[in-house]
């Protein structure tokens, strides 16, 4: 409200202002004018004067028709002075449409026109008259100069005035409009607050109210405070507000509205723009709080009372409390006892489960067990592998010499060997008086109660846990239960060691096994890293295998910065499947077959491999032995071959050039006996029979060998041959050739083979001409050939006779070349035959073998 | 000369005396013309050498030809024979001691009449030139 004041007196200065400018603006109007009229009056008097053209005191010219200046008084020289009176000098005093008025003369008659002239200076009012009788034009001029300056003086003051008049206006204006736009945001805030603000007039008038207020207890339309509100003749009797007028002190009060809510109320005193006094309220819904604060109120009134019930009856219960406590000291004594037990069990339970040896920790156990009981003995006995009997493994409450006695027990006539036997607890109460002959031994100690629990773990009795006392003659339920639960918790202990036990015999075994393998493995990890090894491959490295462990393979095997191209650890890495190598390592001394194998963890991913080398250094040497000996025998055989080529030719041409000496000697002796053998005696005649004899030997001799060498070097066709028509054949041509003998032919027929005919020709021949040789003292001569089977399906043909046989111990003597069993007096023969066959039957991959015995004939098998 | 002469080409001058003595033995009389070797063979076919100006239609009815020769073999004597159109007709018996097959199969593809293997028994070598004179000499019909 003081802005809005002070902007008020801002405007009243700014019109007082204006109202001063406007006023002088008046005088300086009126000034002016008297100033004017008095310059027109002097210049009619000039002009006046002017008349007078010579003595005029105002320039007067005259110009002619041509535009020449013909007359001009003192008072234009005067004028022009300094400045000369040349023609264009003159001329300045002429109008600027001089030209035009000379030249419009004769048309317009007498006439007057006025015009101004501007000289350097000073300004002149002409008048132009024309003359037309003289054809020419006067101009009388009159200095205007001093009315023209004080008109522009007067036109400037107005000027200045009137600006300064708008600037003014202006700044009004924008103060005006800033102070209401000012009011305006005043009154905007007002409207928006929660809170009602009136004023209130000494008359109980509402001249303002907010928004908040007019919604709540709507317009006042010039009605008094009392009387729209509450619709009352006369003010309220309650209300604080007015008597703030009295001492111009706010105040502070609360108020309930017409709409029954509550209100706080403030009132401060306010001076209004004309200075009457107003009374600024301003007002607060406070009806919330006021519930609250009343619900409060009675909320603690009714606690109070709460309060004040729970305690009586706290007072009651406190009372029974007194009498539970006691009854409940008794049972807390029970519990714990049962909580030591509890412990007990706990702790043991605790500490065979951790322990490395749970089988020493059960004597302290058992110990403390048995002290907890009362007892004054504990017996621990385990069935040892044989699982005939039981060894005492803990005790206590015994001298060392007794516990030595009872070391071992066998199952019977004991109380715990029928335990472990039967798996039931025995329990033995008031052991004096006891009938049981088992329980002999537990008498002998003194006891008077005794309990006996197997240890049993999943089904398998491992032996027996006792505990005994001297003090009384039976157990409470409790006591039992303790022993049982800690039996048992010993078996789970002695189940565990015999399990681990069993698991670390796997494991030395294994290792063992790992060990004593000759193979050189190691198991690798996935970056190359000797995980294990065993010790063949420890011993080739020069190390332990722990020293090995952590190793890079290629490095420590190899002396490679990285695996080998060969490496099958790598390829098995990147197929996950085995792979095998041979490799030359100087390092390990030899050859090995290298074989990695992947190693899978439980969910086939692979950990690494398992690298077994085998050392074949020994069969690669050996390999390369075998290689070298076959060399040398292919070479052998080459050289064989070739010598017994050379050995072929050698006799084929021997024989052959035998031959043609032999015939000389055969055909000359011939010729002898012929021509000369009259002239011979007896004796000579018989020598040169011998010499023939020998002769026709020797030429039968050397064509066997062309034959049997013939066998040799022809080439072998393989085709079907009929054996049957073969033989039958050769046969045919024995019988022919010796039509004296009588031979029983047993032919089979259709025997066929696969080979040369030829040389088959030359086996069935020989074979034939074999029998019926040997068979030519038989007067019941037979000759068979045939086939049979042997127990393999091989075919085995033969020729069989019942000639004169021969001594088996020579048979094998009988397939060399030039070896008989019989004199050539006996029977003719040059002892190849069988040699030659022998060949044939070879070279046709074949066997040929003979039985024989003397006087029974012979017979010769033969395989193709 | 008669015109029924034998040629015998043998450089062994026991065969040859043999084979003479088997001839005269088996009671044939022809003439033999003896020759040594398989270049006097030609010489005397074709009238060079030692038998410059032979009287050359007067051809042996039967020539009797050994194999193994110094200078030029019987194999190659029978070709020369078989390709001269003076001597293509003429029956050739190779006489000798060869037993090859080689030699026996080259020589009747070069065109030998017969092939005889000399026996070293003299009776059986008898029996041979007896047969085969009876054949060629007497029997056979020339062309």
């Amino acid at each position: 409200m003081m802005e809005a004041t002070d902007s008020r007196k801002q405007i009243e200065q700014l019109q007082g202002l204006i109202e001063e400018l406007q006023s002088a603006n008046r005088e300086l109007t009126e000034v002016n004018f008297t100033l004017l009229s008095r310059v027109r009056e002097q210049e009619e008097e000039t002009r006046h004067f002017s008349s007078f053209p010579e003595l005029n005191p105002n320039p007067v010219l005259e110009v002619a028709l041509s535009g020449e200046v013909i007359f001009h008084n003192a008072a234009v020289q005067r004028v022009l002075g300094d400045a000369g009176l040349d023609r264009g000098n003159i001329s300045a005093f002429l109008p600027a449409d001089m030209d035009l008025i000379l030249r419009e003369l004769g048309k317009r008659g007498e006439e007057t026109l006025s015009r101004e002239i501007v000289l350097p200076g000073k300004v002149f009012a002409a008048t132009v008259q024309l003359v037309p009788q003289f054809s020419a034009a006067r101009i009388y001029a009159y200095d205007i100069t001093e009315r023209k300056l004080a008109e522009e003086q007067l036109r400037r003051a107005h000027d200045e005035l009137e600006m300064h008049v708008r600037q003014r206006t202006a700044e009004l204006n924008k103060t005006m409009e800033a102070l209401a736009a000012e009011q305006r945001r005043f009154l905007e805030v007002l409207d928006v607050l929660p809170v009602y603000v009136v004023l209130l007039a000494a008359d109980y008038h509402v001249p303002f109210a907010n928004r908040f207020f007019r919604e709540r207890f709507g317009e006042s339309r010039g009605r008094r405070c009392f009387e729209y509100l509450f619709g009352r003749t006369e003010p309220c009797e309650v209300c604080e507000t007015f008597k703030v007028l009295q001492d111009n002190r706010p105040r502070e009060w609360e108020w309930t509205g017409p709409d029954k809510r509550n209100y706080a109320i403030f009132d401060y005193p306010f001076t209004d723009t004309d200075g009457s006094p107003l009374i600024l309220e301003m007002g607060i819904d406070v009806t919330v709080q006021k519930q609250a604060e009343t619900e409060l109120v009675e909320h603690r009134h009714h606690l109070e009372d709460l309060v004040r019930q729970r305690t009586s009856q706290l007072e009651e219960a406190n009372e029974q409390l007194q009498e539970e406590i006691f009854e409940r000291e008794l049972i807390e004594a029970a519990l714990q006892k049962s909580n030591e037990r509890l412990a007990l069990l706990a702790e043991s339970a605790g500490l065979l489960l951790t322990s490395e040896t749970p089988e020493g920790i059960v004597r302290t156990i058992c110990e403390k067990v048995m002290r907890h009981l009362g007892c004054q003995l504990f017996l621990n006995y385990l069935i040892d592998e044989s699982g005939q009997r039981m060894r005492l493994n803990a005790y206590a409450g015994l001298g060392e010499e007794r516990a030595a006695e009872i070391a071992w027990l066998d199952f019977d006539l004991t109380v715990c060997g029928a335990v472990a036997r039967e798996g039931r607890r025995m329990v033995i109460e008031d052991v004096a008086n006891s009938t049981d002959e088992r329980v002999h031994l537990v008498r002998s100690f003194g006891l008077r109660a005794y309990a006996c629990h197997p240890l049993i773990y999943q089904g398998r009795i491992l032996g027996t846990l006792s505990f005994g006392t001297f003090d009384r003659s039976s157990f409470d339920l409790d006591d039992l239960e303790l022993m049982s639960a800690i039996t048992g918790q010993v078996a789970i202990a002695i189940a565990r060691k015999l399990a681990e036990g069993a698991v670390r015999r796997a494991k030395q075994e294994w290792e063992r096994t790992f060990d004593s393998v000759p193979d050189l493995i190691a198991i690798l990890d996935k970056e190359h890293r000797i995980v294990r090894v065993n010790r063949a491959m420890a011993e080739r490295l020069g190390a332990t295998p722990d020293q090995c462990a952590d190793l890079n393979c290629y490095q420590c095997v190899h002396g490679a910065s990285r695996p080998p191209a060969f490496c099958p650890h790598s390829q098995s890495l990147a197929d996950g499947k085995a792979h095998s190598v041979e490799v030359h390592e100087e390092r390990l001394g030899g050859d090995f077959l290298v074989t990695t194998t992947p190693l899978l963890d439980e969910n086939r991913e692979m950990l690494g491999t398992v690298h077994v080398a085998r050392d074949i250094s020994e069969s690669k040497r050996n390999e390369e032995k075998i290689r070298k000996l076959n060399d040398n025998l292919k070479n052998t055989i080459t050289q064989l071959a070739a010598a017994n080529r050379e050995l072929e030719a050698f006799s084929y041409s021997v024989s052959h050039d035998l031959r043609a000496p032999l015939r000389s000697i055969s055909g000359f002796s011939q010729v002898l006996q012929e021509d000369y053998g009259d002239g011979l005696d007896e004796e000579g005649l018989d020598a040169l029979g011998r010499i023939i004899a020998a002769t026709r030997h020797m030429g039968r001799l050397i064509d066997d060998l062309l034959d049997l060498s013939r066998v040799s070097r022809t080439e072998m066709r393989q085709e079907r041959v009929n054996l049957s028509s073969l033989a039958r054949r050769v046969a045919g041509s024995l019988v022919d050739r010796n039509p004296g003998r009588h031979v029983d032919w047993l032919i089979a027929a259709d025997v066929v083979a696969e080979g040369d005919e030829y040389l088959l020709t030359v086996v069935l021949d020989n074979l034939l001409r074999n029998s019926f040789k040997f068979t030519a003292k038989q007067p019941a001569a037979k000759i068979e050939f045939g086939v049979t089977e042997q127990a393999d399906g091989e075919k085995v043909y033969f020729v069989k006779d019942n000639g004169a046989g021969f001594d088996m111990t020579y048979a094998g003597k009988l397939f060399r070349p030039f070896q008989r069993l019989h004199t050539v007096s006996e029977f003719p023969g040059t002892g190849i035959g069988l040699a030659t066959v022998k060949r044939i039957i070879n070279r046709h991959g074949g066997n040929v073998w003979i039985e024989g015995e003397p006087g029974k004939g012979a017979v010769v098998f033969f395989t193709l | 000369m008669e015109n029924k002469h034998i040629l015998l080409v043998e450089d062994n001058p026991d065969d040859v005396k043999l084979t003479l003595r088997a001839l005269k033995k088996n009671n044939i009389l022809n003439t033999v013309v003896v020759v040594e070797d398989g270049v006097e063979a030609l010489d005397y076919l074709y009238g060079t050498g030692r038998f410059a100006g032979r009287e050359l239609h007067m051809m042996p009815q039967l020539i009797l030809l050994d194999l193994k020769m110094p200078k030029l073999d019987g194999l190659e004597v029978l070709q020369r024979i078989r390709m001269d159109e003076r001597t293509r007709l003429l029956p050739v018996v190779i006489l000798t001691t060869s037993n090859e097959d080689v030699d026996r199969i080259e020589s009747y593809k070069l065109g030998a009449n017969s092939y005889i293997r000399k026996p070293v028994d003299f009776n059986q070598f008898l029996e041979a030139v007896q047969q085969l004179g009876l054949y060629w000499l007497v029997l056979n019909e020339a062309p």
